[in-house]
């Protein structure tokens, strides 16, 4: 990454007593899709209204293109926001919302004309400049509320849950849609959602957030294949945790043995955590395989199996009670178990994830 | 077939319901004043039957009685001074209690409506008291202030009415694009709750010129319209003549208010909603 485009530098900021962004460090490339992900009030909207500039931390700095903005007002910064109700202004056409940041920096009419024209071809709204938003689908609207900000050429683009309106068919297009105008403008977008699928497909990287903190800072495939927390790992993708007592570490390998010789083994995190919190993928566990070997055996009992097209899920209960879902290609080769059958689970070593041990920082369990 | 035709005329019934009910409450409402204008053409100066012939004799009288013409007048000039006022004021309060966050908001703002719902009678006796304690003499001038404490929170009412379904992330996308506070106010805000200054004007003038109470205990010598036809009426030889000018009045605002109707309409369908608000815009100022 060359010199970052936002960079916020210890970043908080509070209302009352609440922490909506607790001492938050980022920095965004230039030309980047950075998105922000997390569950509902994790302080995602705050921290991207404080890149805006309608919010002003308490403390921390906010840079952009190398230049300190703290105290910049938003009309000021070289930002745009997509919002989540789009915010058209619905008594103008949709030309003159397009028109109406080039209007105000006083940019020649007829040169205004063209880029307007441009980037509604961008958007692919040829034709519709004269419509009003409220003749407009909800996706063209998005478009519209896209072309109005982009138009401008902003440093940054901000969308906060700009698909959250629309529903799955088109959010799907969608997101191929930002992608591909984020590719042809070459602008960094800095994207807002709660819907981890979203983040991970269009995503250059991510920053999981959970009570105003930033948990894990990643590109899509280190967050799922190397989640840091058992938050980061829940909330990316399935989670299948189990708590299990080390029994013995065998050189870069922790070892938990469990009763009749079934045992689970996985990478040494180092310290001397009597107790470790693992997850395992779902795609990552075979039922039966192998009794031998250097991997993880674990016996438990099929609760529910679901058919799910190119997929089947099954619901295995192990003896702690935990259970654990695993994802079978539905090939010539897929078991075929029922529910009440006993089973062997078995995985490498090395897909079983550390995301707690007992002597790092304790956090509340999640069921 | 029977069947169906029965179907058909039980869903047409609310439909035909409906007129009725309206046509009855025009009835009510305007019956009694339609009598009255034409009774100001009967040649008699008694408003009863039997019909005695058509005249425009009460017409000629009002139009040549000084007084009511002064009246007329005076009762302009208030309601336009009065109008203009509340509606600057009270668009600048609208927008305090809606968007600026300060302590004490929702007190404000239900003074604002308790206002709405006191007697004039009542707020008139308490002007006259207040003048006079402080020694002001009664003029138009006390009138117009006065009325100002009634139109004030009407005009609040019907634009914060306007500023509350007016969504606010457009003020911040018109900031995020540039604007200035300004700026944003001009181009965004005023197009769009243009249907309810609209509103608010024409009511607070309406209000303004029919007012009697106000006018009648803080007015001193100065007449308005209202006022002028209550100390005429002390006649009974004079009930024609008032007949005739409050027919003309009440015309005028009768058009007056259809034309600001058919104007908010246009307001409303520009600024991007249906033309249904306009209809809730009046009726929100017709209340009293
Ligand atoms: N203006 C405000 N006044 C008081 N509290 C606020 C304000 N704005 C946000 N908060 C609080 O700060 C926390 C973080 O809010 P924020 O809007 O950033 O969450 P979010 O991650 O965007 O959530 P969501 O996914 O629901 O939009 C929440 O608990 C919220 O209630
Ligand atoms: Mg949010």
């Amino acid at each position: 990454m060359s010199e970052p485009m936002i960079v916020l530098d210890r970043v908080s900021r509070s209302f009352g007593e609440l922490c909506a962004v607790d001492d938050v460090s980022l920095e965004i490339g230039a030309g980047e899709f950075f998105s922000m992900l997390g569950p509902s009030g994790c302080g995602k909207t705050t921290t991207l209204r404080l890149i805006a500039g309608f919010e002003e931390p308490d403390v921390g700095r906010v840079m952009l293109a190398g230049e300190d903005v703290t105290l910049v007002s938003p009309r000021r910064r070289n930002v745009n926001m997509v919002f989540q109700d789009y915010a058209l202004f619905p008594h103008m056409s949709v030309a003159e919302n397009v028109e109406f940041g080039l209007r105000l920096r006083r940019v020649a009419r007829d040169q205004a004309r063209e880029r307007v024209a441009e980037m509604l071809t961008v958007v692919q709204l040829e034709g519709l400049g004269q419509r009003r938003p409220a003749e407009l689908s909800g996706g063209q609207r998005q478009r519209v509320a896209l072309a109005r900000a982009l138009v401008n050429k902003p440093a940054a683009l901000l969308l906060d849950e700009p698909l959250g309106a629309l529903d799955l068919k088109l959010r799907r297009e969608m997101q191929l849609e930002l992608k591909r105008i984020q590719k042809t403008t070459g602008t960094t977008f800095v994207y807002v959602t709660h819907d981890q699928e979203e983040a991970l497909t269009m995503s250059d990287r991510i920053a999981v957030m959970e009570g105003g903190i930033v948990q894990q800072l990643a590109d899509p495939r280190t967050l799922y294949e190397q989640p840091r927390t058992a938050f980061v790992a829940g909330f990316i993708g399935t989670s299948n945790s189990i708590r299990l007592e080390v029994s013995r570490r065998e050189g870069e390998l922790a070892v938990m043995e469990l009763d009749q010789g079934m045992r689970v083994v996985a990478p040494d995190p180092g310290g001397s955590a009597p107790r470790l919190r693992i997850t395992v993928r779902p795609e990552k566990i075979r039922i039966g395989g192998s009794s031998n070997g250097a991997g993880s055996r674990i016996r438990g009992q099929v609760v529910e199996r679901i058919y799910l097209g190119s997929l089947s899920q099954t619901v295995v209960e192990i003896a702690t009670g935990e259970r654990l879902v695993v994802h079978e290609l539905n090939d010539d080769e897929a078991a075929a178990v029922a529910p009440g059958d006993q089973v062997t689970l078995s995985w490498a070593e090395r897909h079983s994830l550390i995301v707690d041990s007992d002597d790092g920082p304790q956090r509340e369990e999640r069921s | 077939m029977r069947a169906g035709l029965a179907a058909r005329a039980r869903r047409r019934l609310p439909g035909v319901a409906s007129v009725a009910l309206v046509v009855l409450v025009m009835v009510v409402l305007f019956g009694p004043v339609l009598m009255l204008a034409l009774f100001s053409f009967n040649d008699s100066s008694i408003i009863s039957l039997p019909w005695e012939g058509f005249t425009m004799r009460w017409y000629e009288e009002a139009w040549n009685a000084g007084q009511a013409r002064d009246a007329v007048l005076n009762s302009l000039l208030v309601a336009a001074v009065v109008a203009t006022a509340s509606l600057v004021l009270g668009t600048l309060a609208a927008w305090g209690l809606t968007r600026l966050r300060f302590a004490g908001r929702g007190l404000a703002a239900g003074l604002h409506g308790s206002v709405l719902v006191v007697p004039w009678l009542i707020i008139g006796v308490a002007g006259l008291i207040f003048f006079s304690e402080l020694g002001v003499s009664l003029s138009l001038q006390t009138v117009g202030l006065m009325q100002l404490v009634v139109t004030f929170p009407l005009v609040v009412a019907i634009v914060s009415a306007g500023l509350v379904r007016f969504s606010r992330s457009q003020e911040e996308a018109a900031i995020d694009l540039g604007a200035s506070q300004a700026q944003m106010l001009r181009h965004v805000v005023l197009p769009q709750i243009a249907p309810s200054l609209a509103a608010a004007g024409i009511f607070a003038f309406a209000w303004s010129f029919n007012n009697f109470e106000i006018s009648f205990f803080t007015g001193g010598f100065d007449q308005t319209f209202p006022v002028w036809v209550f100390s005429i009426l002390r006649q009974s030889e004079n009930l024609p003549v008032v007949n005739a000018a409050s027919t003309v009045i009440a015309l005028a605002q009768v058009l007056a208010v259809f034309g600001a109707w058919l104007a908010i309409k246009r307001l409303s369908r520009r600024g991007g909603s249906g033309g249904n608000e306009a209809i809730s815009e009046l009726m929100t100022g017709a209340v009293r």
